[in-house]
């Protein structure tokens, strides 16, 4: 009797013992989720953005602060496993919105939403938006004329449409203007999060000139 | 003085705002802006520029590489958002680094350290005045800039001077390291009280203490051998032929 009392209870330990290693694991992904998502680079180049802002245009200034809380908001109070397409079209065009403000007039940038407004369809966080960093990365020169066209729609409910097409000008190991999350771990969210449940496709197409990103979410 | 300018940035606010730091600047000559390097360095293989703001982080050229490409006596600032690049701007010699997003007082404070270069660089032989002026002060001990700091040198602990170009490199008996200052060796000689120091050489002061011996037209303190040339050897001779046994 007393020995498959102190059995239980070692054993009882050991679950115990596990339980807190997996908590442990979970903040510690968490953690690291969350420097993956918040692109220093992106911060930092924005803030100096802002402050060259603040000297010639005031008012998108304080438009580009909104839209900067907007998406810190969004990043760092925001853990849920989905949220509604809404909330991450909003997110992007923040973004979209951010980068803007450092590109020279070279470059066309169009979005291109078509999501019905009564759309309840829910999408894992911050997906979208690795592709879209991806384009402005690829898709910008200094020099040549560029482009990036975003569309994102819904064309049957539930299913998720994301196709982001930009001029292509592949950028040597020295620069550094990108990073977040990266095209790898897309593709590892989406076995986690949509498996069996997702087409995306990466081509280059126009002779080079060109670099599509084309991802389908099902229901 | 004025020093002609240009800047670089692919991003046009900073870009924008670099312009606007150059042109309220008196002693700074906006000649142009620039969104990447490559076009710059065609408008600079042509037109004399002194002084080139170039942020570090574009596409294709980036500002360090830039740099190294930049010949004559074009001098560098970098701009950068990134502090990681500190260091190899250093090593390219630039006269300062701008960490943005920068104001109006720090770019000004940069824009100073390479107009205080030109005009050191510059300068014509010190006048007679400013050397009376100085062996009057009955003092034994020199003040050296150099970096961000101006320090205080005494001559006891001076051992020699080579001069590098522009620079001069001070080896002194407290550290392993010379210090690095910004100024040439005919000013430095001037500073210096004769009684002390002798000039052996275009490139080296040498502290009479610290002579051990000399050997071959070499004078040897402790490891180093410095050599003294037909120029100069005047000066050593001096010396020998009131001190030598």
């Amino acid at each position: 009797m007393l020995s498959i009392f102190i059995k239980m209870s070692a054993n009882w330990k050991k679950a115990q013992a596990s339980l807190k290693e997996a908590e442990k694991m979970r903040v510690e992904a968490e953690l690291k989720n969350l420097k993956n998502q918040i692109n220093p680079h992106f911060l930092l180049n924005t803030l100096n953005n802002v402050y060259s802002l603040i000297e010639f245009d005031k008012e998108k200034a304080q438009e580009a602060i909104q839209d900067l809380s907007k998406m810190l908001r969004y990043i760092l109070y925001n853990q849920r496993d989905y949220v509604s397409i809404h909330e991450e079209v909003g997110f992007i065009m923040n973004y979209v919105k951010l980068m803007k403000i450092r590109l020279t007039d070279n470059n066309e940038i169009i979005t291109d939403i078509s999501v019905s407004e009564s759309s309840t369809t829910q999408v894992t966080p911050l997906l979208f938006i690795s592709l879209v960093e991806n384009a402005f990365k690829h898709g910008i020169s200094a020099t040549d004329k560029g482009f990036i066209h975003i569309s994102i729609s819904e064309p049957e409910s539930g299913i998720i449409s994301c196709v982001i097409s930009n001029s292509y000008h592949p950028k040597s190991d020295s620069d550094k203007s990108g990073s977040g999350i990266g095209l790898e771990q897309v593709s590892k969210r989406l076995e986690l999060m949509y498996p069996n449940k997702y087409i995306w496709n990466n081509y280059i197409t126009d002779n080079g000139a060109t670099y599509v990103s084309n991802l389908t979410l099902y229901k | 003085m004025t020093l002609r300018c240009i800047i670089i940035d692919d991003e046009p606010l900073a870009l924008n705002l670099l312009e606007k730091y150059v042109t309220q600047t008196p002693f700074l000559d906006f000649k142009g802006k620039f969104s990447n390097a490559a076009q710059a360095l065609e408008f600079i293989s042509s037109t004399n520029v002194d002084l080139v703001f170039v942020d570090i982080q574009m596409p294709e050229l980036n500002g360090i590489d830039f740099s190294k490409m930049v010949k004559g006596k074009t001098k560098i600032i970098f701009t950068t958002a990134f502090s990681q690049y500190a260091v190899e701007s250093y090593r390219v010699d630039a006269i300062d680094y701008l960490l943005k997003p920068f104001s109006y007082s720090d770019f000004l404070q940069a824009a100073n350290k390479a107009l205080n270069w030109y005009e050191l660089s510059s300068q014509p032989n010190i006048t007679s005045e400013e050397v009376s002026d100085n062996t009057k002060a009955a003092d034994d001990s020199i003040f050296i800039k150099t970096g961000r700091k101006i320090i205080q040198l005494k001559y006891s602990s001076i051992i020699y001077i080579e001069s590098m170009r522009d620079y001069v490199k001070i080896y002194i008996t407290d550290s392993p390291h010379p210090i690095v200052c910004l100024a040439r060796m005919k000013l430095i000689e001037h500073k210096l009280p004769e009684g002390y120091f002798i000039r052996v050489h275009r490139s080296y002061i040498v502290n009479k203490d610290k002579i051990n011996f000399i050997e071959n037209n070499c004078i040897i303190i402790g490891r180093m051998r410095i050599p003294v040339s037909d120029s100069y050897k005047n000066n050593l001779d001096l010396l020998l032929r009131k001190k030598q046994l």
